[in-house]
């Protein structure tokens, strides 16, 4: 061992013990400045019960939740990559009442597939994706909520040329609808000699209609009558009217405390008009319909 | 359970349908394209080029929505299943068709000296010597070919057509609590689709195999 190699071996030593004095000198300031930061937050930091949901999601600062990407009025991802829609308002307004900013919320997609999966793993903290409460997902699911109850629609050619009125009228008719949505189980137990077509969304089940393709298209009123208020010279509404369907919250089978949490902090927005208010920017611009009062379910 | 099995059920004859049926049109439209490209006549060889090179690289649900929602819109007045068929025949075309070329250009030259020395012409030389040779080598690809066609198949549940893809969902909207067992049962009717058809292949392959 020469005195060359150990002269550089002493000095490259020494600069790796500054280095790592430093790393922890900055470590030890910048720990010391979140913990400090946290005591200091301005407003009312809100504190909850010690084991229930909101106080661990409190104090994580940040939570999963699932929506739609491609619900207009309910929840969508935009083409620039944010999010609106009413489930993101009611979103943002649980994130306000835990102390969560609205940047630290991270969505996920949930389709039809993965929703209930996702709620029981774990992997999000709730769902609200225009998520409808039916019997068999009251089974495995938790609702907060409704906060709408919407009809399924029928959207016809302008005009209703086919004189669609009743489901009798439905009869040898083709009927679009969203690939796997429940509206086929209305029409097979209602027209059952009506021809079933299933197409990706809605969008393409209104342009097989313009193409005449199909006699008509059924899906949720959110979605046909925003159809109809976008181009009120291709589209009209069928009187025929069928299906109410609450819309709410999924959360964790047997989470009470958190499903009246969400519950209280929907009414609390309702009653200073801040329900009514995001209502209008998403729900009303899309679909025409004007707000609802929620009408709560008992959390169970 | 009963209704869940049945919706599968008919969905998975959809698929079936949807499958044989790009099967039996497709590879024969392969082997047409496939004999353009090797012809000696200078329009066919980029006829058949353009339609290989436009139709492997546009990706199938984008041809799938011409297809079925903008070729009605020009005046062709057809079934959905029609459509959705149509636009998975001319898709896999391109593939069967470089999977045969590829077939036709192992062949090996001698052959081709050979037949044209006793007198063929190219077109006898090409369909009865080159192309029974290629199209025992072909077999393996097209054993993966068909796989990749089942699970294609799953883009027209999109399009108008219910196969099995698009029955899972609907089961599924209707037994939330059931999902894990419905993705099972469908991942076992997939299965019943290319097992066999695997099966089924590679006894053609052992038969056509030949010593090289």
């Amino acid at each position: 061992m020469n005195i060359i190699h150990s002269t550089k071996f002493r000095k490259s030593s020494a600069r790796w013990k500054f280095a790592a004095a430093t790393a922890v000198l900055v470590a030890l300031a910048t720990a010391g400045c979140s913990s400090s930061s946290a005591g200091t937050t301005p407003g009312s930091a809100p504190t909850f019960a010690s084991g229930t949901t909101m106080a661990r999601l409190a104090k994580a600062g940040t939570m999963t939740v699932g929506i739609k990407f491609d619900a207009p009025g309910f929840s969508e991802k935009t083409l620039d990559g944010s999010y609106q829609g009413m489930d993101i308002e009611i979103t943002n307004m649980v994130a306000k009442a835990l102390g969560i900013p609205d940047n630290k919320i991270q969505y996920t997609e949930t389709i039809s597939a993965n929703r209930e999966p996702f709620i029981e793993q774990g992997k999000v903290d709730f769902v609200a994706a225009s998520y409808g409460i039916e019997p068999d997902r009251q089974k495995v699911v938790t609702f907060a909520g409704p906060y709408i109850t919407t009809t399924q629609n029928m959207l016809v050619a302008k005009g209703n040329p086919e004189h669609i009125d009743t489901w009798a009228d439905v009869q040898g008719k083709r009927v679009c609808a969203i690939t796997g949505s429940s509206n086929f189980q209305d029409v097979t137990a209602n027209a059952p000699t009506a021809t079933q077509v299933g197409l990706a969304t809605d969008a393409d089940c209104a342009q097989a209609l313009k193409n005449k393709q199909v006699d008509l298209v059924a899906g949720s009123v959110g979605s046909m009558s925003g159809y109809v208020h976008k181009e009120p010279d291709a589209y009209s509404l069928s009187p025929l009217v069928y299906g109410s369907e609450p819309i709410g919250i999924g959360v964790k089978k047997g989470d009470i405390k958190f499903c009246q949490f969400i519950d209280t902090t929907i009414q609390k927005a309702y009653s200073d008009g801040q329900f009514q208010k995001s209502w209008n920017k998403t729900l009303k611009t899309t679909t025409g319909i004007a707000p609802q009062k929620p009408n709560f379910i008992p959390c169970a | 359970m009963l209704q869940i099995l049945s919706a599968l059920a008919s969905g998975f004859l959809q698929t079936l349908l949807l499958v044989a049926l790009t099967f039996v049109i497709g590879l024969p439209l392969g082997v047409l394209v496939a004999i353009m490209r090797v012809s000696p006549v200078g329009v066919l060889r980029g006829v058949g080029t353009v339609y290989v090179n436009v139709f492997r690289n546009i990706p199938l649900p984008v041809l799938m929505f011409f297809s079925v929602l903008v070729l009605p819109q020009l005046g062709v007045d057809t079934s959905f299943f029609v459509l959705a068929l149509a636009s998975l025949v001319v898709y896999w075309g391109a593939f069967f068709c470089e999977t045969v070329r590829s077939g036709i250009n192992s062949v090996d030259l001698g052959q081709v000296e050979a037949a044209r020395s006793v007198g063929l012409s190219s077109g006898q030389t090409l369909i009865r010597i080159v192309l029974p040779q290629a199209l025992r080598s072909t077999v393996p690809p097209l054993i993966g070919i068909v796989i990749q066609i089942v699970r294609a198949s799953a883009v027209a549940g999109a399009f108008g057509v219910t196969e099995l893809y698009a029955s899972m969902n609907g089961v599924i909207q209707h037994n939330a609590d059931k999902v894990i067992l419905i993705l099972f049962l469908t991942g076992v009717f997939y299965l019943v689709i290319t097992i066999p058809s695997g099966l089924l292949l590679g006894r053609i392959e052992k038969k056509a195999v030949f010593a090289r």
